[in-house]
């Protein structure tokens, strides 16, 4: 199906209402989000979810959908509780969570990955991040990049971005979990941009990779699921080309199962980019909303830099 | 204890932690009672209530259990399954 102004009003209408009826304790954000972003923001949801997850006849994907993201949102909260009650994570090593979640088919496929797909537009933190992505990093490329590498590709949001907003540029998406890369290749095979992106599944840290190779790398809320994110942003450093470009971002104070490095300030992440010898040319923090203190409140920091 | 009593025991321990995630002694539950009837019952205040309740049951809900609770009624049911 095809999004129309004609439709997009009733089919937002309708996602609202099933998120109301099946995830009732989950389903403000909805709303929430129009009124914080209006008739662009809706148009644009409703697109990704008919494109992603089927058009009007397959409701049944459509909720599991929605299910998917009041499990990812309530995974969140719930380590959100824990981190702010204990100061840390619940996990530090990637072995307690390889298992528990990577490796997890029903994990990834029906809650986390659907439901970080969906966060990239429902919470309003991670819908103000993809904005400035597209108005302060991918219009400002100049000259546009030819090649770029998604490290973490995750559901495959910003990969989507930079193939959809660069035209004629590849791509080379890195992840360890099969399950990322599954999810991702349905989302480009979606927007019909699969021809121009290949995958590389395996760990960063044991692979031969293409040093010095790219025009841009990107790496979304990576780093606070590694137990060596200095370690890995020499990599992201390694693999850029002088003159380069990254867009490197980390969740800091922000509790979820899978995040194992905790970041306690903004300031954290750019002190560690500076100091693998990224140049910063613009940053940002986006904050959650929880109604904690600030020193327990989620908030993203994201980076443009150069090599 | 027989199935009414334990019933009863539940509903007004679910009823006191009501009470204190709510801040509001006045707030009277029923197995109908529905996010819209509580104004300030949100995704937040969801997981405070959650978390008070595994407290004072000393049990945990599932994330299915949680996300798909629609009304107080299916929250009694998931914890007199669990006792």
């Amino acid at each position: 199906m095809n999004v129309n102004e004609q439709n997009v009003e009733e089919t937002f209408k309708l996602l609202a209402d099933i998120a109301h009826e099946k995830t009732p304790f989950f389903a403000d954000i909805w709303e929430r989000s129009r009124n914080e972003f209006g008739d662009p923001w809706v148009k644009e949801i409703v697109d990704n979810v008919v494109k992603v997850f089927g058009s009007l006849e397959n409701t049944d994907s459509w909720e599991g959908a929605i299910r998917g993201y009041a499990e990812f949102a309530l995974d969140a909260m719930r380590n959100q509780k824990f981190f702010e009650a204990n100061g840390h994570y619940r996990w530090s090593t990637l072995k307690e969570i390889q298992g528990r979640y990577y490796d997890n088919e029903d994990h990834m496929m029906k809650g986390y990955l659907p439901g970080m797909y969906l966060s990239h537009y429902l919470w309003p933190h991670h819908f103000k991040l993809l904005e400035f992505f597209r108005k302060e990093v991918l219009s400002g490329l100049a000259p546009p990049p030819a090649l770029f590498y998604d490290v973490g590709i995750g559901s495959g949001m910003y990969s989507r971005e930079v193939l959809r907003g660069v035209p004629n540029v590849r791509g080379v998406g890195f992840d360890v979990s099969p399950y990322s890369v599954e999810f991702t290749s349905n989302v480009l095979q979606a927007y019909g941009l699969q021809d121009r992106y290949e995958f590389v599944l395996g760990d960063i840290f044991t692979s031969e990779l293409p040093w010095k190779t790219a025009d841009l790398v990107v790496s979304q809320e990576v780093l606070e699921h590694l137990e060596e994110p200095e370690r890995f942003t020499r990599i992201l450093y390694r693999l850029t080309k002088a003159g380069g470009k990254a867009y490197i971002t980390a969740a800091v104070n922000a509790g979820h199962s899978d995040h194992i490095y905790l970041f306690r300030s903004p300031e954290e992440v750019k002190t560690l980019l500076t100091k693998v010898g990224w140049k910063i040319i613009k940053w940002r923090a986006e904050y959650g909303y929880t109604g904690a203190p600030i020193e327990v409140t989620p908030c993203i920091a994201h980076f443009l830099c150069e090599r | 204890m027989d199935i009414v009593s334990s019933s009863q025991e539940i509903h007004s321990r679910v009823q006191q932690v009501f009470h204190q995630v709510f801040e509001d002694s006045t707030l009277v539950i029923s197995e109908k009672t529905k996010a819209d009837d509580v104004p300030s019952w949100d995704s937040i205040t969801h997981i405070s209530l959650i978390l008070a309740l595994e407290e004072e049951f000393g049990i945990e809900f599932s994330s299915e259990e949680v996300t798909s609770m629609t009304c107080v009624g299916d929250l009694f049911a998931v914890l007199q399954k669990k006792q």
